[in-house]
C-alpha cells in the first residue's frame, strides 16, 4: 500500500492531525525564514546606524581631544613657572613641573623647546624631533600653535605645540605629546564601542580588540575610499566606517571604525534557536491540545453518533442520544432522536395495522367460508322448517297429537335457532354497505334500549347518560344501533343481578365518544386480546361473532373501539367516531 | 597643738587645690627643631619639675608682633620666647626682655664660642641663651664642576666667578649662580656676608652702622656684576631660600649659598637632580685672604629668653636652660649645637661629618647691625640694594642713599 493509499485510508482524525502538523511546520519555517531575514536586515541597519553614531562619537572624541590638548598646551605654556623656569634655564625644575602637569592632565609627554633642534626639558624620551616636527617647531617659534602627527618611535604621536611667551617675546615652545599607540586605540575603542584602526603613512595601529590579520582582511575588503566624506559599508564581516583626521585639522591620518557583525550573527542564531525551541514547544502544545480538542469536540462525538446510527440501523428506534449538545453535532443527534421517535410511532402503528390486517384477512376468509356454509345449510334448513311447519299444521293424528305438536314446534324452534345462527354467519360474512345519514346518537341509543328485551334481565338496571349538546352525526343508524345493541346485551349478560349498565355518549378530543360500562366479572388480558376474533366466546351458547361484527361496523365507520377491563371490576367499551 | 592641726589642714587643702606652675613658650613653626621634639622636651620637663610648659607654635612672620602684644599686657601671657638675634636690641631697649641672670650668663659665656654668644650681646649683657644657630655656607654642584674640569669648590670669590664663567661659556648651565636675593631680610643677610667677604663690616669700629664703606660698595658691585654677566640667575631676585634649595637640588645651578637646612635636604634627596655636591665655607675675596682660608657668612641665630613681665620668670629660665642643654642638643645633631663641649665629643664628630666645616664657617661669621631700630635699618638696606640689583640705580648711589637714610634712623650714632 503506497503512501497515498495509506493517506486516503487514514481516519479523518489522523488526516486532520497530519494536516494541522504540516500547516504548523510550514508556518514555522516561513516564520523562521522571515524572522531571520528581518532580524538580519534590522541588525545590519542597526549596526550601520550605530556606526554613524560611532563615527560621530570618534570624531567628537578626537576633536575634543585635540581641543583639550590645545587648551592644556596653552594653559601650561602660560603658567608662571613654565615661563620663568624656561626663561631662567631651570631645566630640571621645569621638567619636574612638567611631570606634575603630565600626571595631573593625563598627557603622555610634555617638552619645552628653547630652540627647534633639541628639547630643553622633557618628561619623556619621546619628543617631536624628526624633520617634520622641527618644521612644525619652527612655525611654533614664529608664534603659531601647531597640531600634527609625528611618525615617532615606536608609535606615532600626536603633538600640540604652544609658544611660551614672556611679555611679547617667544622664549620657547611647549610640546604636548599623546602617543597614538595601542592604549590610545583602546581608549577610543572603549568610548566608541568599536574596533579602531589608525593609519598614518605606512603605519597601521589597532586597538586590543582586533588582530593584525583581521584588520588586513577587513581593510582589504573595504577597498579604496572615495575622496571626501565618511563611508559606512559592510566589509569582511564588519561594518566599517572611517574618519579622515584631515577634517579635524590633522592631515595625514585616518581612523577606521570596525563593528564586528559576528556577535550580531551569534545573537541572531541564538534568537533563531530560541525561536525554534519556543515554536516547537508551542506547536507541540498546539498539536496536543488541538488533538485533544478535536478528539473531544469532534471525533469522539462523531463516533458516538455513528454508534447511535448503528443502533438505529439494527432496528432499535428508541432515541439513542438524548444529549444536551447545542452545536451542529448536537442538532444532528437531536434530529436522529426525533427521527427515532417518529419511527417508533410508525412501527407501533404498523404493528397495529399489521394485526388489523391479519384480523381482517382472517375475518374475510371466515366470512367467505361462513357465507358458503350458511348458504349450503340454510336452504335445507328452510326446507326442514317448512316441512316441520307443514307437519305441525297438517298433522291430524289426534292421538298423541299434543305430543307431536310439541315435537314439531321444538323442531321449528330449533330450526329458527339454527337459522339465526346462520343469519349471524351471513350477517358477519356479508359485505356491509354503510348508509350514512345525519342521525341523533341519543335517538340511536334510545332505539336500542327500546328494542332490547331488558325485562329478561331482572335486577339489572340500565342507565343512559347522553350529553345533550351533541350534534347529529353522519352514520348508519341501523349498523351503529346493531353494534350498540350487541355491546349493551353483552353488558347485561355480564352483569350480576342488582348490577347496572351505563350507556354514555359525549365528546372526546373532537370525536364522538360512546361508552358502555358494566360492573360485572370483567376480562382477563388474554380475553381482551382475543375478544374481537370471530367465534371467540366465553359463553356456551354464543356464536362468538357479536364483537367481531361490532368491530367490523365501527371500522366501517372509520372509527375505533377499545376496551378497558380488569377481572372482577367490570368492563368499559368505548367507541370513538 | 591646735594651731598645728589647723595649719596642717590648710596646707593639705591648699596644697592639693593650688594649680601647678605653668609657663607659656612661644616657638616658631617652619624651621629649627622638630615641633614634636619640643613638645616631648616640654613634657619631660613637666614630669621632672612639675612645671607645666605649654608650647605655642607660630609662623616666623607672626612672632614679632605677637611678642609685642603679649609684652604690652600687664602680665604677659607669654613667659618664654624664641627670639631672633636681630630683635634682641629692639626688645631689650623696649624693656620687653630681661638679660640673662648673672649666674646663667657666666655659664653660657663659658660654654659657647664668642662668635655665637656675641650675637645675643648688647651693651655688654647677654639677652638670650643661644639655642638654634644657623648660618649660610657655599653649596657646589660637583657634576657641573666636573663638566668644566674642576674638582673642588672654589677657595676665593674670584675663583668662584671664574668657574661660573667657564660653566656658562661651556653651556653647562645657563645661570651658574642661584641665590635668594629677593627684597627681604635675606637680602640684608647676603649683602652682609659679601661685605665681610670683601674685608668689611656693616658696623665700624666705633659701633656706627657703615653701609657705604669700600667693602660694601665692592660687595654690591659684585652682586650687580654677577647679574649683568648672566652668572647669577635673575630669578634670584624673587626667590626665597626654600626655592633656592629646590633649584640646587634639581641641579639647575652650580653654586648657591644657603642655610644649614640644605645639608639635610641634600642628604635625604631622592628626587632626580644633583647627586654629587659639596658644602664648604663661603670663600672671601683674594684681596682679603690670599691663602684661600678666609671665610665669610651670615649668622641667623635664635635664642631663648624670658619676658620681663613674666610671672614665672624663674621657671621660664629653668625650662630655657633645660631645653638648650648640651644633653638635648647632643641628641639632635641635625642642627648645629651651640655648646663647645658637644662639638668636642667623638661620637658627635662621627655623626656630623660637616661639623668641622661648620666650625670653620662659624669663625667667619658676619653680624648684621645690632640696633634697637634694626628693622628699619634693614628695610632701608633691602630697598637700596634691590634698586641697584634691578638696575634702577648704581651700586654706589644706592649705598650712598642707604647710608643717608640709615643715619637718619640712628642719628649717626652707634
Amino acid at each position: 500500500m503506497n503512501l497515498v493509499q495509506r493517506m486516503r485510508d487514514m481516519k479523518l482524525s489522523g488526516k486532520m492531525i497530519l494536516f494541522f502538523a504540516a500547516l504548523v511546520l510550514c508556518q514555522f519555517f516561513v516564520s523562521l525564514a522571515i524572522l531571520t531575514i528581518i532580524i538580519s536586515r534590522t541588525s545590519l541597519d542597526s549596526l550601520k546606524g550605530r556606526m554613524t553614531y560611532t563615527l560621530q562619537g570618534v570624531e567628537g572624541y578626537l576633536g575634543e581631544t585635540f581641543r583639550d590638548l590645545r587648551v592644556k598646551g596653552e594653559l601650561i605654556a602660560g603658567q608662571k613657572k613654565t615661563i620663568e623656569y624656561t626663561d631662567f634655564g631651570l631645566k630640571t625644575m621645569l621638567a619636574r613641573e612638567l611631570v606634575v602637569f603630565r600626571e595631573s592632565l593625563g598627557i603622555d609627554s610634555i617638552s619645552v623647546f628653547t630652540d627647534p633642534d633639541y628639547p630643553f626639558a622633557s618628561t619623556e624620551k619621546f619628543a617631536p624631533t624628526d624633520p617634520l616636527s622641527r618644521e612644525e617647531l619652527s612655525q611654533a617659534f614664529r608664534g603659531e600653535s601647531r597640531l600634527f602627527i609625528s611618525r615617532g618611535s615606536p608609535d606615532p604621536a600626536l603633538f600640540v605645540l604652544s609658544p611660551i611667551r614672556r611679555t611679547d617675546a617667544i622664549i620657547g615652545v611647549l610640546s604636548l605629546g599623546l602617543r597614538v599607540d595601542t592604549a590610545f586605540m583602546s581608549r577610543i575603542e572603549k568610548i566608541s564601542g568599536a574596533g579602531i584602526v589608525f593609519q598614518f603613512q605606512d603605519v597601521s595601529l589597532h586597538g586590543s580588540s582586533l588582530t593584525d590579520k583581521g584588520v588586513q582582511r577587513v581593510l582589504a575588503a573595504y577597498g579604496s575610499r572615495p575622496a571626501g566624506g565618511n563611508r559606512v559599508m559592510f566589509a569582511g564581516g564588519h561594518i566599517v566606517g572611517s574618519v579622515e583626521l584631515g577634517s579635524l585639522g590633522l592631515p595625514g591620518g585616518t581612523i577606521f571604525c570596525l563593528l564586528d557583525t559576528s556577535e550580531s550573527a551569534r545573537i541572531i542564531g541564538r534568537y533563531n534557536l530560541i525561536s525554534l525551541v519556543v515554536t516547537v514547544l508551542i506547536l507541540s502544545l498546539a498539536l496536543v491540545s488541538g488533538f485533544a480538542f478535536f478528539r473531544r469536540a469532534f471525533s469522539a462525538r462523531v463516533e458516538l453518533i455513528l454508534q447511535g446510527i448503528a443502533k438505529i440501523s439494527g432496528g432499535d428506534f428508541h432515541p439513542p442520544f438524548q444529549l444536551d449538545w447545542r452545536d451542529e453535532l448536537g442538532q444532528l443527534a437531536s434530529a436522529f432522536d426525533e427521527m427515532c421517535r417518529r419511527l417508533l410511532v410508525r412501527e407501533t402503528e404498523l404493528l397495529q395495522l399489521r394485526e388489523k390486517l391479519a384480523l381482517s384477512s382472517k375475518l374475510a376468509a371466515l366470512g367467505e367460508m361462513a357465507a358458503g356454509v350458511a348458504h349450503q345449510i340454510r336452504n335445507p334448513l328452510v326446507v326442514m322448517k317448512v316441512s316441520a311447519e307443514m307437519l305441525r299444521d297438517s298433522f291430524t293424528v289426534s292421538e298423541r297429537a299434543e305430543k307431536y305438536q310439541k315435537l314439531t314446534s321444538l323442531m321449528i324452534d330449533e330450526a329458527d335457532t339454527l337459522n339465526l345462527v346462520v343469519s349471524n354467519f351471513l350477517d358477519f360474512a356479508r359485505p356491509r354497505k354503510i348508509n350514512r345519514a345525519p342521525a341523533s346518537i341519543a335517538g340511536v341509543i334510545d332505539f336500542c334500549l327500546d328494542s332490547l328485551p331488558l325485562e329478561r334481565f331482572e335486577g339489572i338496571s340500565v342507565r343512559r347518560e347522553v350529553y345533550e349538546g351533541l350534534p347529529e352525526y353522519s352514520l348508519d343508524r341501523n349498523l351503529i344501533g346493531q353494534a350498540l345493541s350487541n355491546l349493551i346485551l353483552n353488558a347485561l349478560q355480564a352483569s350480576r343481578p342488582g348490577g347496572c349498565v351505563e350507556v354514555r355518549a359525549g365528546m372526546s378530543d373532537g370525536r364522538l365518544c360512546i361508552e358502555v360500562q358494566d360492573w360485572g366479572e370483567g376480562m382477563s388480558a388474554e380475553t381482551m386480546r382475543s375478544m374481537f376474533n370471530p367465534f371467540f366466546t366465553t359463553r356456551e351458547s354464543g356464536t362468538g361473532l357479536g364483537l367481531s361484527i361490532v368491530h367490523r361496523i365501527i371500522e366501517g365507520h372509520g372509527g375505533a373501539i377499545d376496551v378497558q377491563s380488569e377481572p372482577g371490576k367490570g368492563a368499559t367499551f368505548r367507541i370513538l367516531l | 597643738m591646735r594651731k598645728f592641726v589647723v595649719s596642717s589642714f590648710l596646707v593639705i587643702i591648699f596644697g592639693f587645690s593650688l594649680p601647678a606652675e605653668q609657663i607659656k613658650f612661644l616657638y616658631m613653626k617652619q624651621s629649627g627643631y622638630d615641633l614634636g621634639d619640643i613638645v616631648e622636651r616640654a613634657e619631660s620637663f613637666g614630669l621632672e619639675t612639675g612645671i607645666r610648659v605649654s608650647p605655642v607654635f607660630v609662623e616666623y612672620e607672626d612672632r614679632y608682633n605677637l611678642i609685642l602684644e603679649s609684652a604690652a599686657k600687664t602680665i604677659p601671657d607669654l613667659d618664654l620666647i624664641l627670639v631672633d638675634l636681630i630683635w634682641v636690641a629692639d626688645f631689650a631697649e623696649k624693656g620687653i626682655i630681661d638679660a640673662l641672670p648673672q649666674r646663667l650668663d657666666s655659664r653660657v659665656r663659658s660654654g659657647i664660642v664668642p662668635q655665637i654668644y656675641s650675637a645675643f650681646s648688647w651693651r655688654d649683657r647677654l639677652w638670650a641663651i643661644p639655642f638654634h644657630i644657623d648660618f649660610q655656607m657655599l653649596y657646589t654642584n660637583m657634576e657641573d664642576m666636573k663638566r668644566i674640569g674642576a674638582s673642588s669648590p672654589p677657595r676665593t670669590l674670584e675663583e668662584l666667578v671664574r668657574l661660573a664663567r667657564k660653566a656658562k661659556a661651556a653651556g653647562v648651565v645657563k645661570y651658574p649662580f642661584f641665590d635668594s636675593w629677593r627684597q627681604q631680610e635675606v637680602l640684608t643677610c647676603e649683602f652682609t656676608w659679601l661685605v665681610g667677604a670683601f674685608g668689611g663690616s656693616l658696623v665700624d669700629r666705633s659701633g656706627k652702622i657703615d653701609c657705604d664703606s669700600p667693602a660694601a660698595r665692592r660687595a654690591l658691585a659684585f652682586m650687580v656684576e654677577l647679574l649683568n654677566d648672566g652668572l647669577m640667575s635673575p630669578y634670584s631676585l624673587q626667590s626665597e631660600e626654600n626655592f633656592v634649595s629646590e633649584v640646587f637640588l634639581a641641579g639647575d645651578c652650580m653654586f648657591t649659598t644657603n642655610w644649614g637646612f640644605m645639608i639635610r635636604l641634600l642628604s635625604k634627596n631622592d628626587q632626580p637632580g644633583v647627586t654629587d655636591w659639596k658644602v664648604s665655607p663661603i670663600p672671601v675675596s683674594e684681596t682679603v685672604s690670599r691663602d684661600g682660608k678666609g671665610t665669610s657668612s651670615i649668622c641667623g641665630f635664635e635664642g631663648l629668653t624670658v619676658l620681663k613681665g613674666s610671672a614665672h620668670r624663674e621657671a621660664a629660665w629653668k625650662f630655657a636652660t633645660y631645653l638648650a642643654s648640651p644633653e638635648f642638643q647632643g641628641r639632635h645633631l641635625e642642627f648645629m649645637p651651640v655648646w663647645k663641649e658637644v662639638w668636642d665629643r667623638e661620637e658627635v664628630r662621627k655623626e656630623d661629618p660637616f661639623l668641622s666645616i661648620k666650625q670653620r664657617q662659624i669663625a667667619g661669621l658676619q653680624y648684621r647691625p645690632v640696633h634697637p631700630r634694626y628693622r628699619e635699618i634693614s628695610a632701608i638696606l633691602q630697598h637700596w640694594i634691590a634698586q641697584a640689583l634691578h638696575g634702577q640705580i648704581s651700586p654706589a648711589e644706592a649705598l650712598r642713599e642707604a647710608q643717608v637714610q640709615v643715619d637718619r634712623v640712628t642719628g649717626g650714632l652707634p
